[in-house]
């Protein structure tokens, strides 16, 4: 679209051709604000010969034409609706702005069938003349540049779409790995449930593909009241610093909320097997990006960051098989490798990310 | 049936989170600029509510915001504002132009679902 205008726009003086008003635009403006003298009106009752004039007039060059017209709904009404339908199917003055003004509520035409029937806009008197003026100005300098414009009215149905291949892999590695695991699944089960009170799965929700929050499960690796002892630790948050992103994620050391067969589970990883569920139902993939806790997907709402959403969630992705380690990245650096997945996501990434999240599971146990 | 939300933004990251999160409960349409939302609406459309970004190209959010005001037709149509700045004179040229609500990025998506809700029940 090229929004450079004609040169005629930009002059000081605007005309405007009135259509059935008796008294010109005393009739229907708030008494506050008249209009500028070097305004100029052509005030025309026939809507016949309105039609005829700006015919003649286009045909002459579209410097010989108004710049809007102002039409009332009112009393000659079905005659101004036939000029506004031969307006519009005038190749030069359609592109003019056509304002309404009705008298009563009852004279307006429901507002979407009134932009069918030709209206740009329409005003129920009395009207400011600012307001007015405004309005007409902008469709002055936009209407005919934004004519002809045609928009895609759905772009939301392909953007987060799991691909075929994508879904079908994720249930077959899925409900294989949990039928071979079901002994270790079992044998983790039972050692979480000796070792302390709670339930087996931890489950927390978490933030997924498009924002959905789902229910993210893990073998429970923490005392049950674990969650409510968080604020009392964050002193100890190993990102907490003077940095303003610090304090997007919490990470501790040495966790005193940890089990001890948590620590195990979680140095192993073994702790996320239960996502293989979550895999099952959809919630996300075996390749991804990782689900967020609540409060750190609320700070990656960024224009350069959000994209990570639009990814698939996965149990593993780029920033865990990162080299040099996850645990030693900045918060950039792993936002930056989940955008990267949303940008290049492939068949061929999702397999080099699975070769390597074996290694780098073996290399987090030592 | 479904209450109907324009977005008005940008970065396509943005826009397209938006359109994904809220499509569930709405019908969602998502323009790049000021222009292109004023002009899909000049087609006659209706939406229940605008998000409208701050900070874009050919047609701001509060050129955008002003030029709807004066408007006749369009000119009630409640108004949120998702902004990349917090700088107080567009918050207040806001407020003054008349919005529902002010959010800056980063923002919950959780908590402009609610808003939302609100707005429209």
């Amino acid at each position: 679209m090229n929004l450079t205008l004609p040169k005629r726009l930009v002059r000081q003086t605007s005309e405007v051709l009135l259509l059935g008003f008796g008294n010109g635009v005393e009739e229907f403006l708030s008494s506050n604000f008249p209009p500028p003298t070097q305004m100029k009106f052509w005030e025309m009752n026939n809507s016949f010969s309105a039609y005829q004039w700006l015919e003649e007039r286009a045909a002459r060059g579209r410097n010989n034409l108004p710049d809007a017209i102002i039409v009332n709904l009112g009393p000659l009404r079905q005659e101004n609706y036939l000029f506004l339908e031969n307006l519009k199917r005038h190749p030069r003055l359609r592109l003019i702005p056509v304002i309404g003004i009705a008298f009563k509520k009852s004279e307006m035409p429901a507002k979407k069938s009134a932009i069918q029937q030709g209206l740009d806009d329409g005003y129920i008197a009395p009207v400011d003349w600012r307001r007015l003026e405004n309005r007409m100005q902008f469709l002055i300098k936009y209407k005919a540049t934004t004519y002809f414009d045609e928009f895609a009215q759905n772009e939301t149905a392909d953007i987060v779409k799991i691909p075929f291949w994508k879904r079908s892999f994720d249930v077959l590695v899925a409900s294989l790995a949990i039928l071979t695991l079901s002994p270790v699944f079992a044998l983790i089960a039972l050692l979480v449930k000796l070792e302390s009170k709670g339930p087996v799965v931890y489950a927390s929700r978490r933030v997924g593909t498009g924002y959905k929050v789902f229910y993210f499960l893990k073998f429970r690796s923490m005392y049950q009241d674990a969650d409510k002892r968080l604020a009392e630790l964050s002193h100890l948050n190993k990102y907490n610093s003077d940095d303003k992103n610090g304090a997007l994620f919490l990470k501790f050391d040495n966790d005193p909320r940890i089990t001890k067969v948590g620590k195990f589970i979680r140095k192993t990883s073994l702790d996320e097997l239960p996502q293989l569920f979550n895999v099952l139902k959809g919630d996300m993939s075996i390749v991804g990006n990782r689900p967020l806790p609540l409060y750190e997907a609320e700070q990656l709402t960024r224009d350069e960051w959000a994209r990570r959403f639009l990814a698939p969630a996965g149990i593993t992705g780029l920033w865990q098989v990162a080299k040099g380690g996850k645990d030693n990245m900045t918060v950039e650096e792993r936002v930056g490798l989940d955008v990267e997945y949303a940008r290049k996501g492939s068949f061929s990434l999702d397999f080099q990310i699975l070769l390597k999240t074996l290694p780098a599971m073996l290399q987090r146990g030592e | 049936m479904k209450k109907s939300i324009l977005i008005i933004e940008d970065h396509d990251s943005i826009r397209k989170l938006l359109s994904v999160f809220l499509s569930k409960d709405y019908e969602v349409v998502a323009q790049k600029d000021g222009l292109e939302g004023i002009s899909w609406l000049g087609k006659g459309n209706f939406p229940d509510l605008i998000l409208l970004d701050m900070e874009m190209p050919r047609l701001d959010g509060v050129s955008f915001l002003k030029n709807l005001r004066m408007s006749g037709f369009f000119g009630e149509i409640p108004i949120v504002v998702i902004s990349g700045t917090d700088d107080e004179r567009s918050i207040f040229q806001c407020q003054q132009l008349g919005i529902e609500h002010f959010f800056n990025k980063p923002f919950n998506p959780l908590v402009l679902q609610e808003k939302i809700t609100n707005i429209l029940s």
